[in-house]
């Protein structure tokens, strides 16, 4: 028998509870980026956390009932680290106020190292109650940083990254690979370099183009060439291998982990974990509807002055969605997806679906069933969009 | 005798010199459409001959003017449809000729001039579009006149602004006699079109041409054999109007439950059932399809689908035929007959509209006669059916003769085009001093495989393209297939001429190439005559396709960007393991070699 999405809502309520904090303000934008996110605003960055703190009122009053646990909560942007680390602290203990948030809970701050002119900066953001430093580092080639228009050189990340050492606290690296006109051995230079630090974690991805960015237009009109397939997927297969040679789980397509340190916020986006995204342009995962806030930051301030929520658009999912966003996320984690996990979700066994499209699949040498779990297999992750689409009705 | 109140004309014109827009002027000046809301070229009834600013079924409508009835017959306008036309004229005594007064004679107009004069009809010049900046009207005079029509008589009008649309009336009911009216003689009824209708089954469209006709008559088609009992006649006024009786002279239609439109051809004769006449009216011709291809619905599920939309539009498409065929890389479909390369499209386009079927269509094909070393003839329409190059004896294909006008800066362009598409020069002709008519003999393959285009592009749109049909002759022809990772995909052979085929295989090789996406393996093309490789491109492997960012703003985006790429991946067709796209089959066609 089915589960009524009724009866699905009730599990997913048990699932947990993971809680994102947008932040939009940037002093520059990278050429790359098509966050939402906005320059020549920062007269409106105190007024900013008042807002952010009234949605959180808002949803906590909503929602800390049927989701009393968040596991995790994660400072992203834009760029938090413009922000200080008292702003840190009032919403951290906001959220205690309303939900239980256990000792240890894991709070992320993504950091650039362009504002971070001393080790003091990061102590007062751990005694805020931050407990993992994502650290934008993306390249440690001076040109390739100025080719993605970050604020800061090689030098300064390096200089970040020993503050963090020095703490001893859980940080991680951003990479971004397969720069246009990159050769394998320009990236693998900083990723060998960022190695000797053994940071805890790696989130390592390949440029995407994304229309209506700097570098998009670059490429277009063909003032940088484009990127290459080749190098690409060389450079995947490469960090793949010397990051386990060193003792990394390659646990998600594009993150890496010592073991132990895997994110438990990016993991509840893959393991189908609800979560409250909060600021413009933020998204919820919430009683099974998929929600965005509305990318505009002056009438978000506008709004919360009148104590009102933000204007969101909600994406209500059916179960024929819901199982394939399961499987698609799911299969992104080296874990794969568990059959019992999903038959308990869904109320059927994963093979009453989608037999025929799993049995193909693993013809093709995509993927792996086994007895209890449906992984990718190596080739698989590198056509894991071969996979998800099959997954797509 | 003469039915002196009646007028039976046609309107003839070359592709948009105005013929559709000139006919609702008459509409509306005779008060037959009253009402300002109708659509925009009222004969013109389909979505897609309003788009296309073309005919494609004839249609009839009968007009009062001064006491008169005036009955105009539109026909199609495409030389696809040469043999309706002819229909049409036949059951007509005059034709307005309608000229661009900017564009002056084209192929088409000197076409249609010949197949007037060939039905005896009254022609009245009618120069249209005076208002427009470029109008010449003495220009077009002087090229009527070489052309033998006397271009005093010749009215000047602009049917987008409604002049001179009177002086066209009058000219009908003045110039163009009064048909016979010889009512005492057995029944004769030409069929110059029908509709078919779920209710009265289908609904010819006739001429009297002597007798009467009325309700409860027994009649007999002569050239189908068939008898009927009718149901009712009546008038298009513009939609169907009863009356009493047809008699000599007159246009209207009959109901008869007439169930299949094979019993009731276009130029079939009608006659009284207990009085027949004693022979047919002259000119009748079982339309026989030219153009052969392979429709397959890209999801098989979809057979039975395209089965019901090809009967539903062959009730209506007498020259539309169709029989089941399997392809080893299509699957179940239909290999589908046409009059041309237009009536295959508006065929394909209708079951995509109005049956909302994604088809996969082959490349056309013409019928080749084919003559083995045993001595067994036969003929094919499909590629995949030519026999192995050892057992064949000979191949012959049909050619046409084409008339191509052209402003004469193209003569070399035109000639060009013609000789590397097989073209034999004929005979060149000035219309006036600085056009010409240029007649080729050529393969009829070669005109449907991509030559309008690229005799459009080659003159800036400004030739236009008419031909006939000559015969069949013997060509040195030879299959090329195409093999997609080492395997033969039938749906993509096509028959070529030895001398072409490995510039065309290696032209093909590399538009597949261009078409055919990457896959995880690399897909080899090759083009072979028999099993002589003529051309190989490899399809690079792809190495990586995955997104590899995907946190939790991303997960609607990437849901929505799979989501669009399975939407293209329903359109493809699989042969073994490689994903086909439509356009591929259609690639054949294209033979512009500039790349």
């Amino acid at each position: 028998m089915i589960n009524s999405k009724q009866e699905l809502l009730n599990k997913f309520r048990k699932r947990g509870l993971s809680l994102y904090f947008h932040l939009p303000f940037c002093k520059s934008k990278c050429s790359y980026c098509d966050f939402y996110s906005l320059t020549g605003k920062s007269d409106l960055k105190e007024k900013y956390i008042q807002a952010l703190i009234n949605e959180l009122e808002l949803s906590g009053e909503r929602f800390s009932n049927l989701y009393p646990e968040p596991s995790t909560i994660y400072f992203g942007g834009g760029t938090p680290s413009l922000f200080s680390p008292a702003d840190f602290n009032l919403i951290i203990e906001k959220v205690k106020s309303y939900f239980s948030l256990k000792l240890g809970s894991e709070i992320t701050i993504e950091l650039n190292p362009a504002d971070i002119v001393s080790k003091e900066r990061l102590i007062e953001y751990r005694e805020a109650g931050i407990n993992r430093f994502s650290l934008g580092v993306q390249s440690l080639n001076d040109d390739e940083l100025r080719l993605l228009g970050r604020r800061h050189d090689g030098n300064k990340a390096r200089e970040v990254i020993r503050y963090l050492k020095e703490m001893e606290v859980n940080f991680s690296i951003d990479v971004i690979s397969s720069l246009p006109g990159q050769d394998n051995s320009d990236y693998l230079a900083s990723l060998k370099e960022l190695l000797k630090y053994k940071p805890n974690h790696f989130s390592i991805y390949n440029l995407q183009l994304e229309e209506g960015t700097e570098l998009f237009d670059s490429v277009n009109n063909g003032k940088l060439p484009e990127i290459s397939e080749e190098v690409d997927a060389m450079n995947y297969k490469m960090t793949d291998e010397i990051l386990k040679a060193v003792g990394y789980n390659h646990y998600e397509i594009s993150s890496y982990a010592l073991p132990g340190y895997q994110s438990a916020h990016n993991s509840s986006y893959w393991r189908f974990i609800p979560y409250l995204g909060l600021g413009p342009g933020a998204h919820s995962f919430i009683e099974l509807n998929r929600v965005e806030n509305l990318k505009d930051l002056d009438s978000y301030v506008r709004l919360s002055t009148k104590n009102s929520e933000p204007s969101r658009e909600v994406i209500e999912l059916d179960i024929q969605d819901l199982r394939s966003e399961f499987i698609f996320l799911g299969l992104r984690m080296d874990q794969g997806i568990s059959k019992s996990e999903f038959s308990e979700l869904f109320g059927a066994a994963i093979g009453s679906f989608y037999n025929d499209r799993i049995n193909k699949l693993e013809d093709e040498g995509l993927i792996k069933n086994y007895d209890r779990v449906i992984k990718l297999t190596d080739q698989g992750k590198l056509f894991a969009n071969k996979v998800f689409l099959t997954f797509i009705d | 005798m003469k039915n002196e109140n009646i007028r039976n004309f046609c309107i003839i014109a070359h592709i948009d010199h105005g013929k559709s827009t000139l006919a609702d002027r008459i509409l509306e000046q005779t008060g037959t459409i009253t009402d300002r809301d109708m659509q925009e070229q009222v004969l013109d009834n389909m979505d897609l001959e309003r788009e296309r600013g073309i005919t494609i079924k004839a249609q009839a409508v009968s007009l009062k003017y001064k006491g008169y009835k005036l009955n105009l017959i539109d026909t199609p306008g495409h030389v696809d449809f040469a043999y309706e036309v002819s229909r049409s004229l036949a059951a007509c005594e005059g034709a307005l000729l309608i000229i661009d007064a900017a564009q002056g004679v084209e192929a088409q107009t000197m076409a249609n001039i010949y197949l007037a004069l060939e039905h005896d009809l009254e022609i009245i010049p009618v120069i249209n579009k005076i208002d427009l900046p470029a109008a010449d009207p003495d220009r077009v005079k002087e090229e009527l006149m070489d052309l033998g029509i006397d271009p005093d008589e010749a009215l000047l009008t602009s049917a987008k602004d409604g002049i001179g649309i009177t002086d066209v009336l009058d000219a009908i009911i003045a110039r163009i006699p009064a048909p016979e009216a010889n009512i005492s003689q057995p029944l004769k009824a030409l069929v110059f079109d029908s509709i078919y209708n779920s209710y009265q089954g289908v609904i010819p469209h006739i001429r009297i041409v002597s007798g009467k006709i009325k309700k409860g008559d027994m009649i007999y088609l002569m050239a189908s054999k068939k008898k009927y009992e009718v149901d009712e006649v009546g008038i298009f006024n513009p939609g169907f109007k009863e009356v009493e009786e047809l008699a000599a002279g007159e246009v209207g239609y009959l109901m008869a439950g007439i169930k299949d439109v094979r019993n009731c051809r276009v130029g079939d004769t009608i006659t009284d059932f207990n009085n027949p006449a004693e022979k047919p009216l002259p000119g009748y011709k079982k339309v026989q399809p030219m153009v052969f291809s392979g429709m397959y619905p890209t999801d098989n599920n979809d057979y039975k689908v395209l089965q019901e939309a090809l009967e539903k539009l062959q009730l209506n498409d007498a020259a539309l035929s169709f029989e089941s065929e399997t392809s080893e890389a299509l699957g179940f479909g239909f290999r589908c007959g046409f009059l041309g390369l237009l009536h295959m499209e508006i065929v394909q386009e209708r079951l995509e509209r109005e049956y909302d079927l994604d088809l996969v269509i082959t490349a056309p094909s013409v019928i080749y006669k084919i003559k083995k070393k045993s001595g067994k003839e036969f003929e094919i329409e499909n590629p995949s059916n030519f026999p192995e190059q050892n057992e064949i004896e000979t191949v012959s294909e049909p050619f046409v003769k084409t008339n191509i006008s052209s402003p004469e800066e193209y003569i070399g362009a035109i000639m060009k085009l013609c000789e590397d598409n097989r073209g034999e020069f004929v005979n060149m002709k000035y219309i006036d001093e600085n056009r010409v008519v240029i007649n080729y003999h050529m393969p009829m393959n070669e005109i449907i495989t991509d030559f309008f285009n690229q005799l459009k592009s080659s003159t800036r749109g400004y030739a236009t393209l008419d031909y006939e049909q000559i015969g069949y002759r013997e060509s040195d022809l030879v299959k090329l297939d195409i093999l997609v990772n080492k395997e033969p995909v039938d749906a993509l052979s096509t028959i070529v001429h030895r001398d072409s085929a490995r510039r065309l295989g290696e032209s093909l090789a590399r538009k597949l190439k261009e078409i055919i996406p990457r896959h995880m393996f690399k897909v080899p093309i090759q083009a072979a005559i028999g099993n002589d490789v003529v051309a190989r491109v490899n399809i690079p492997a792809q190495r990586k396709d995955v997104l590899q960012k995907c946190y939790g703003g991303d997960v609607s985006r990437k849901r929505k960007l799979l989501e669009k790429q399975k939407e293209g991946k329903k359109r493809m067709k699989q042969v073994g393991s490689v994903e086909i796209p439509q356009d591929a089959f259609m690639a054949v066609l294209e033979r512009n070699d500039d790349d």
